[in-house]
């Protein structure tokens, strides 16, 4: 048996909301 | 004399308080949130109680509710004879948590499972600030709460109640917001644990998801963008978490420097113009006048126009808040849950 990391891109809501902020993707104009 | 005053801790001793009505309130309907049936609370509760006792937890603390649900829980566990069901007149209203978490105090109890919503938690957090508290979700997305298996709350609370790992050696204390108030000669003191905000065009008493636009003045323990509520509003701009040292401050309405767009209720997706927001030290205070509803936690509370001289801060004064993720990870670097190998003849 061998242990590879070679499986999907796991979305974690945490990570990906908190890049989103700091990228300021989430801030909108009025 | 008070049954706070009577009561002497005991090692090993865990209470469990359950809202038998969390996750049944109007988001069902005016958003798109979950149901939480009895007979998943009552599948939550045995696993709760099988992972304390797993864990070094000699006796465990419920009360009786309408729905049964506690003693369906335990009724067929073998440990049924450790588990004790409290007993005292319902009056189907907030007052039977503040009962409840009372007489599990007088029992010894410093250590507790909240399985409820933010409301519930409140009131436990105000009533005992030094307890050490794992509040579980039930399903609605609340923010204090948190939403993990009940076998590994169980287990993280089981260590704590147990004493194996000191409550101290591993959790942070919960930020609070004071609300300091007079009303009418009286002074006024309470507290929220997420959010205290100001509501314009709003009624006391209404149960309904908040709407974005009428939104005033919003201040933030924790301000976290994978959040729904009024959380995310303040973690889209300037995140808090649960072990950040400073409060978030939001002024929302118009003229608005800048817009976002965040689940206010769980399926229920609002815009929020904002104005001006900052971090509040801890200590640092926010006033509030003029008129509009003052909601704690999502509970509308007190009208603003019968306040005077209201005043809010942030304080890191709570209970001492189980994360079970932490307090696992510190119980294996300790070898706390490692099983002692019998010795071979």
């Amino acid at each position: 048996m061998i242990v590879e990391r070679d499986g999907p891109f796991i979305i974690e809501p945490n990570r990906v909301l908190q890049y989103a902020v700091e990228q300021r993707i989430l801030i909108r104009t009025p | 004399m008070g049954l706070r005053a009577l009561s002497e801790p005991s090692t090993g001793y865990l209470g469990i308080v359950v809202n038998p009505m969390s996750g049944r309130d109007v988001r069902r309907v005016a958003a798109r949130a979950s149901t939480s049936a009895h007979h998943e609370k009552q599948q939550q509760v045995t696993r709760l109680v099988l992972a304390a006792f797993e864990n070094g937890v000699q006796r465990i603390f419920l009360a009786q509710e309408p729905f049964r649900i506690n003693e369906r829980a335990v009724e067929n566990l073998p440990q049924r004879d450790q588990v004790e069901i409290l007993s005292f007149a319902l009056t189907h209203t907030a007052r039977d948590t503040e009962t409840m978490i009372d007489l599990m105090w007088a029992a010894g109890c410093r250590t507790f499972i909240v399985l409820g919503g933010d409301g519930t938690n409140r009131i436990v957090s105000r009533r005992y600030p030094d307890c050490a508290l794992m509040p579980l979700s039930t399903g609605t997305n609340n923010v204090f709460p948190m939403m993990i298996e009940a076998s590994l709350a169980g287990a993280a609370a089981g260590l704590i109640a147990s004493g194996q790992i000191t409550k101290e050696a591993i959790t942070s204390r919960c930020k609070r917001i004071h609300i300091r108030a007079m009303s009418h000669q009286t002074k006024i003191h309470d507290i929220a644990l997420i959010d205290a905000v100001v509501l314009h065009n709003d009624s006391l008493g209404s149960l309904l998801p908040f709407q974005g636009d009428r939104l005033g003045t919003l201040l933030l323990t924790r301000a976290e963008p994978a959040s729904v509520g009024l959380s995310p509003i303040g973690g889209y701009l300037r995140p808090s978490g649960h072990l950040d040292d400073f409060g978030v401050l939001v002024q929302c309405g118009i003229p608005a420097v800048c817009r976002v767009r965040v689940p206010i209720s769980p399926g229920l997706w609002q815009d929020v113009c904002v104005q001006h927001h900052e971090a509040v030290p801890f200590g640092s205070g926010v006033s509030l006048s003029g008129e509009g509803i003052l909601a704690y936690d999502g509970d509308r509370t007190h009208d603003l126009a019968n306040l005077t001289d209201c005043r809010m801060t942030v304080e890191r004064d709570g209970p001492f808040i189980i994360e079970p993720n932490r307090v696992l990870q510190h119980a294996v670097e300790q070898r706390t849950i490692w099983l002692t190998l019998p010795t071979a003849e």
